[in-house]
């Protein structure tokens, strides 16, 4: 005979499930909370939940195969950038980075074919449309390669690539240096942030020219602490940008000759080659100067340290 | 006490339950799924994944890498969902069907060391596998890595212009290589697929307990399973949107409550890029995989034991 | 042949191999079906060293009383006990080996396979195992087919080694289903030859078959059950015999003794009911033809008749 309980069969099942439900919620809730504080399980930021709430469907939906069905279409997406069908590249993108937001590259790659490479085809392709409305197109690609990489940054704040990469489009689509600097500066505040990107932040703020003193601190900063390392270590880590760069700011800022970087550098005993000498930093000037002409020179400093540099040099050979 | 039933609504007291016994029955089943074809073909697309992932159609050396990574994982969820669901959701109803539950019942064999031993042959078969392909995966990283460590340091040479570049930023090339490879949250994250396959294998044993077939198992397992990855999904919508109503908040309160948290252990993602598992975090995803299993193998029990043959 | 098992002589003390006791069961197959009574207050018992027959029409509760027996379900009401062990309990199953009705085992598994299997779920392990395999196998005679998979057995074959699973662990009582369903009569009679041999042996058996030959040939008791309820029971020495009539065989005598003994019975006030030549039965035919072929291939014997 059955042994006797006060309840049974399904009844029973779901008083455990419910009891056990109840007891997990709160040891869930704080393992929940415990992965997300370590960069697992993202939150919906609520700006677009809906949005947010079709991509996590698609994801629990297809779990691990994602990487198979992107990878697909990663494939179909080079298949039609060969033939130059933009607007299949850029659906097949779309679903890739729906199946994989939290994959940089499928932002990245994604926006590269939209601000390069269709905006290249569009600019150059005289068998389509006038020259007016080329660039029309060719500037829509622009702006739907950088709207891709911003969303991307939404999924994946922590990247410095994806702030890099727009950094890059605004640089060198729009001229917008100063833009390109700031997107250079989130770069460089991710976690693990590789030193060259402060670097080009500084660079890019000291070439737009709208923050000369905030550029020069930055650059100081840089220049400072390349200066412990070649007290302490003895190796140079200075760029020949760095120093031109601060050469230009110098000059704009008008800063007095005492508190100007030294030409040479020779401290507690060591020779250095570098900063450079003038018949070094003379080629670095007319090389940046030959790029501004065909449009405006961008730094009206240049000429003058060019002509500078070449007295001295002449001076010295003279000798 | 704590105590067990075994047929006929009667109790086994725990003492009385015999892990030699189930640990027979685990290898029967085990032995019994490997000599299924579906194994070997499903072996065979697993290493067609490999292969294809290992043959380098991406342009990059760190692309392919991740991609290989990616692919096997794939691979290994596919691999594990699969067999999870169908091979345990074919144990029970085909013994019932063809009678070699009565056999085996009519021995003396507590109907949960039956159960026992059937999910613990599944769970053996599902851990062989996916440490044999991910010490394929290993292997193949581990090869392709110096060619990723050389295109990062080159590429770090190639945006230098040719002026010089300090240790110090080869080292960190070097260090971000490093990430592409194996390591330790590696393994976290294929012990978490590990642990998300076997509660999902528990969660079918118990809707084969009282299903009327085995497609009726898989069909409503595989439900569960879906059902189960959007518990964050409600929690999180729910909160944003508290707006929604008594009649919404109970539905998703009930969801949670009843379904397994299945996306919890959806780790692989982030592993992949770089995010690294603590051990505290993994211990208490561990805890929370063998909860679920002891809680489903439990509900199986409560029905098995007054199933009628 | 193997000596399955050694048993002491039952005693008055110790209980019944079988005990069922006023069992009624019924099932509840849906809320839109109704309900079946598949058992209805049936009480017999099974003494130790009995063989008992469960005879009766399909559907009239025979393997029902089994699963119960076994307890593979549970009954609605009254009590079955093993050995005076509640049938419930899994120590109840200890002692007890069972064959169902066209049995299944794992296909995946050999014959050989399929007894280790079995063995070990009934705690025989090792070197106890390694000799008791090969001993059944040579028993059920499938030894040339041991390792060969299951799945490639016959009908009869596989009865075989379902018969070979039950007494793995020598067990007090067998169960067994239809034993002798869908096997030939060389087969069908070996399977006979074991019953009567655990019989003599001390070991408790409940037999269900359609083939009332068989069960009169091996029972000591049974039990007619239709429709859920026993409607006869007892020895079969008692239930077969015809009291009113007697039989006699005669070899021999002259032309016209029929006529004699004819009248001799009217005289006595008697009826001689019928007269011929008695009939030897299709099986011994099929034995006698066969037999020849089979010593020739197993054995150099000389046939006796």
């Amino acid at each position: 005979m059955k042994r006797p309980m006060v309840i049974r069969g399904p009844r029973l099942i779901a008083l455990v499930l419910l009891i056990s439900g109840l007891v997990r919620a709160p040891i869930e809730s704080k393992l929940l909370a415990d992965l997300r504080s370590g960069g697992f399980h993202p939150e919906l930021r609520g700006s677009s939940a809906v949005q947010e709430a079709g991509v996590q469907v698609m994801m629990g939906a297809l779990g691990g195969l994602r990487y198979m069905v992107s990878t697909f279409l990663t494939l179909r997406a080079n298949y039609h950038w060969e033939f130059q069908n933009w607007d299949k590249v850029l659906e097949e993108y779309r679903i890739i980075q729906l199946l994989e937001p939290r994959n940089p590259d499928a932002w990245i790659t994604g926006a590269w074919h939209c601000h390069s490479n269709a905006w290249a085809w569009y600019s150059q392709d005289d068998r389509l449309h006038s020259p007016a409305v080329r660039k029309i197109l060719a500037r829509e690609w622009v702006e739907r390669g950088k709207e891709m990489l911003l969303e991307g940054i939404k999924w994946n704040p922590d990247n410095p690539w994806i702030y890099r990469d727009l950094a890059n489009v605004y640089r060198e689509r729009d001229r917008d240096l100063c833009q390109a600097a700031e997107y250079y500066r989130l770069a460089s505040l991710t976690p693990g942030a590789p030193d060259f990107l402060h670097r080009i932040y500084g660079y890019l703020l000291a070439e737009c020219g709208e923050h000369d003193e905030q550029a020069m601190q930055v650059l100081r900063q840089i220049y400072d602490e390349g200066l412990q390392v070649l007290r302490q270590q003895h190796v140079l880590i200075w760029k020949p940008s760095l120093i031109v760069e601060m050469r230009k700011l110098e000059e704009r800022l008008g800063v007095p000759a005492a508190q100007r970087i030294p030409e040479r550098f020779d401290s507690e005993g060591f020779v250095i080659a570098t900063p450079l000498l003038p018949q070094e930093s003379l080629p670095v000037y007319e090389r940046l100067l030959a790029r501004d002409q065909g449009g405006t020179p961008k730094d009206p400093a240049l000429p003058g340290i060019i002509s500078k540099l070449r007295a001295e040099l002449t001076k010295k050979s003279g000798r | 006490m704590t105590e067990s039933n075994s047929g006929a609504g009667h109790v086994v007291p725990v003492w009385e339950i015999s892990p030699l016994r189930i640990w027979v029955l685990a290898q029967g089943t085990f032995v019994q799924l490997v000599r299924m074809k579906v194994f070997y073909f499903l072996l065979i697309f697993v290493a067609l994944v490999l292969v294809i992932a290992g043959a380098g159609l991406f342009w990059l050396p760190t692309e392919h890498l991740l991609a290989l990574k990616r692919w096997s994982f794939g691979a290994m969820y596919l691999f594990t969902m699969v067999y999870s669901i169908a091979a345990t959701a074919l144990l029970l109803p085909r013994d019932v069907e063809d009678r070699t539950l009565y056999t085996i019942l009519s021995k003396p064999v507590p109907r949960i060391e039956y159960l026992l031993g059937r999910l613990v042959g599944v769970l053996i078969l599902n851990g062989i596998a996916l440490a044999a392909m991910f010490l394929a995966m290993s292997l193949l990283v581990t090869w392709k890595m110096p060619a990723v460590e050389q295109q990062l340091v080159e590429q770090l040479l190639h945006g230098a212009s040719g002026e010089a570049v300090a240790q110090s930023e080869v080292n960190q090339a070097k260090a971000e290589a490093a990430r592409y490879g194996v390591n330790g949250s590696l393994l976290w994250a294929v012990w978490a697929l590990y642990l998300k396959a076997s509660v999902v294998s528990a969660v079918t044993l118990f809707i084969s307990t009282f299903a009327s077939s085995s497609l009726f198992t898989i069909v409503t397992a595989a439900m569960v399973v879906f059902i189960g990855h959007f518990h964050q999904l409600v929690l999180d919508f729910w909160k944003l949107n508290e707006a929604a109503g008594w009649f919404g908040s109970l539905v998703a309160r009930l969801l949670v409550i009843v379904f397994p948290n299945l996306g919890l252990f959806d780790i692989v993602d982030e592993v992949i890029t770089g995010t690294p598992l603590g051990i505290a975090a993994g211990m208490q995803l561990t805890g929370m995989g063998l909860f679920y299993v002891a809680l489903f193998v439990l509900l199986a029990q409560l029905v098995f034991v007054d199933k009628e043959l | 042949m193997d000596s399955l098992n050694a048993q002491p002589a039952p005693t008055e003390k110790q209980p019944p191999a079988v005990l069922v006791d006023h069992l009624t069961k019924v099932f509840h197959p849906s809320l839109t079906r109704q309900k079946v009574a598949a058992v209805i207050d049936l009480s017999f018992q099974v003494g130790i060293g009995e063989v008992y027959g469960l005879i009766g029409p399909n559907g009239s509760g025979k393997s029902t009383t089994m699963k119960v027996i076994l307890g593979l379900i549970t009954a609605t009401s009254g009590r079955t006990e093993v050995f005076g062990i509640d049938s419930g309990k899994v120590g109840s199953r200890r002692d007890v080996g069972f064959l169902p009705e066209n049995p299944y085992f794992y296909k995946h598994m050999t014959g050989r396979e399929t007894l280790e299997f079995y063995g070990k779920l009934c705690g025989i392990h090792g070197a106890r195992l390694r000799e008791r395999v090969p001993e059944l196998l040579a028993m059920v005679d499938l030894e040339s087919a041991a390792d060969r998979s299951i799945a490639g057995y016959s009908k009869g074959m596989l009865q075989r080694i379902g018969l070979a699973q039950a007494i793995v662990h020598r067990p007090r009582l067998v169960v067994l289903d239809e034993p002798t369903a869908g096997v030939d009569p060389r087969g069908s009679r070996h399977i006979r030859d074991l019953i009567l041999q655990m019989k003599a042996e001390g070991i408790s058996v409940i037999l269900s078959s359609h083939l009332l030959e068989q069960v009169q040939e091996v029972c000591d008791r049974a039990g007619v059950i239709y429709k859920g309820r026993m409607v006869l029971e007892g020895r079969l020495e008692d239930l077969t015999q015809l009291d009113q009539q007697m039989e006699y065989v005669v070899e021999g005598g002259p032309a016209g003794l029929e006529e004699k003994i004819r009248t001799l019975v009217e005289q006595e006030g008697g009826r001689l009911l019928s007269s011929g030549h008695p009939r030897t039965t299709l099986e011994k035919l099929f034995l006698e033809a066969t037999g020849d072929r089979m010593e020739t291939k197993e054995t150099k014997g000389t046939r006796h008749d």
